[in-house]
């Protein structure tokens, strides 16, 4: 018999229901990731997740099990200047400009370039694109110093932008 | 206390817990550096709860990842073995969710690797001959998901192009590859390939995100030669991605010693 149908027969035979269970979860993960494809809804809140911009931590942390193995088209800037809404200043020493191949918001949060951003200044702008096909989200993040030395992150902006899905 | 009966399937799932090992303990050199940039740094997003913004939760998570795959090399009963299954999956999850961690690759496919560990956990008792043919099927089911994510989310403009990986590894990434192709091709040329490459990854993807339709072997030599392949030519600390699933893989070329044991390969 064909592999997959023996196995799935098996696990019913063997009243194997975890073995159930995780194969109903594969398709289901499966079906989602497949619709991003398609579905303008699946695929905003996809790239919503990339950017911590979902609607809670809860929603988010559910699309965690999804595999995102080098997905999307992503890019961040930095700038150490608090320039809102503003255009970044190129010419700033410390705007900072690079793709990344993961969650651009972990830029911030994995503080793996804190060292570079925040040594002399402890606050910046930072902003974050993520494209997948026609759709594109860019957010923007203002980071500020506090009262008792943290740093915390406030979100300024979201906007999506349409592309020719071709280009 | 109950030992465990089987002894095939427990090999199996100390192999897969070595695999989790080697994933995490090569991933611990970035998050000890990370801890004490966070450290000295403290970033607080509200986004997260408290509990998942703090640093010693990500600790402790990654300890009880740690110690229970540790654990499970020497268990023998049932009970213990799902106890520790289920720190392992909690460990996992809670790093995959934490504000410094969150859907860390390594940890999203040690997470997964762990879920197939649990699962064979619950199972152990069952003879060999029905349980092994699954377990690798199983096995192949997280493999091609795994795949079937980073291949989908490929299918933009930037991919096909080759811009992203073009940008990413091959203008200044300092890896043996990238540098020996730096060196021998002219800036146009090294686009091209860039171009080519990114396709070749798209397409390889998308092959092993239909492992679960191949026969077993075929299934485990392609992706091992897929995932080796990933790590040797892009960058060595993608082991700490690819070790848990080169063990997961390893599964489905296993020869069970009783030959009654029903296999596609006969």
């Amino acid at each position: 018999m064909f592999r997959p149908a023996e196995s799935i027969a098996e696990c019913f035979r063997q009243k194997d229901w975890f073995a159930v269970l995780m194969l109903a979860i594969v398709v289901l993960i499966s079906t989602w990731i497949a619709s991003t494809l398609f579905f303008k809804t699946t695929r905003e809140l996809s790239i919503r997740r990339f950017q911590l911009a979902s609607s809670s931590w809860l929603q988010w942390a559910a699309l965690a099990p999804v595999p995102a193995m080098y997905n999307y088209e992503n890019r961040i800037q930095f700038t150490n200047e608090r320039i809102e809404e503003g255009p970044f200043n190129k010419d700033h020493e410390s705007w900072f400009e690079c793709p990344v191949n993961h969650f651009p918001a972990r830029c911030v949060t994995f503080g793996e370039f804190a060292p570079t951003w925040f040594d002399e200044t402890r606050s910046g702008t930072f902003e974050m694109s993520t494209r997948f096909r026609e759709t594109e989200l860019v957010s923007r993040w203002e980071i500020r110093e506090e009262a008792d030395g943290t740093m915390q992150v406030y979100r300024l902006s979201e906007n999506w932008v349409q592309h020719d899905a071709r280009k | 206390m109950q030992e465990s009966k089987g002894g095939e399937a427990l090999s199996l799932l100390k192999l897969v817990h070595i695999g989790i090992i080697v994933s995490l303990i090569w991933k611990a050199r970035f998050y000890w550096y990370s801890l004490g940039v966070n450290n000295e740094y403290s970033l607080v997003d509200p986004f997260f709860p408290k509990l998942f913004q703090s640093q010693s939760v990500l600790v402790a998570a990654w300890i009880l990842a740690v110690v229970c795959s540790m654990l499970t090399l020497l268990a023998k009963w049932k009970q213990w073995l799902l106890l520790l299954g289920i720190g392992s999956l909690i460990g996992l999850s809670i790093l995959c969710v934490h504000q410094n961690a969150y859907n860390d690759v390594t940890f999203v496919c040690c997470a997964w690797t762990s879920l197939w560990s649990l699962w064979l956990c619950t199972r152990i008792d069952e003879g060999f001959e029905t349980l092994y043919p699954r377990a690798a099927f199983l096995s192949h089911v997280i493999l091609s998901l795994i795949f079937f994510g980073g291949a989908m989310g490929k299918l933009t403009p930037g991919y096909w192009t080759g811009e992203v990986l073009h940008d990413i590894y091959f203008k200044g990434r300092d890896f043996w590859t990238y540098n020996l192709l730096r060196e021998s091709l002219s800036p146009e040329a090294l686009r091209q390939t860039a171009t080519w490459h990114s396709r070749l990854v798209v397409v390889s993807e998308f092959v092993c995100a239909f492992l679960w339709l191949m026969p077993r072997k075929l299934a485990s030599g392609v992706v091992l030669l897929v995932l080796c392949g990933i790590a040797l030519t892009n960058n060595l600390s993608l082991f700490s991605v690819v070790s848990c699933l080169i063990a997961l893989a390893l599964v489905g070329l296993h020869d069970p010693k009783n030959s009654t044991v029903q296999t596609d390969e006969g």
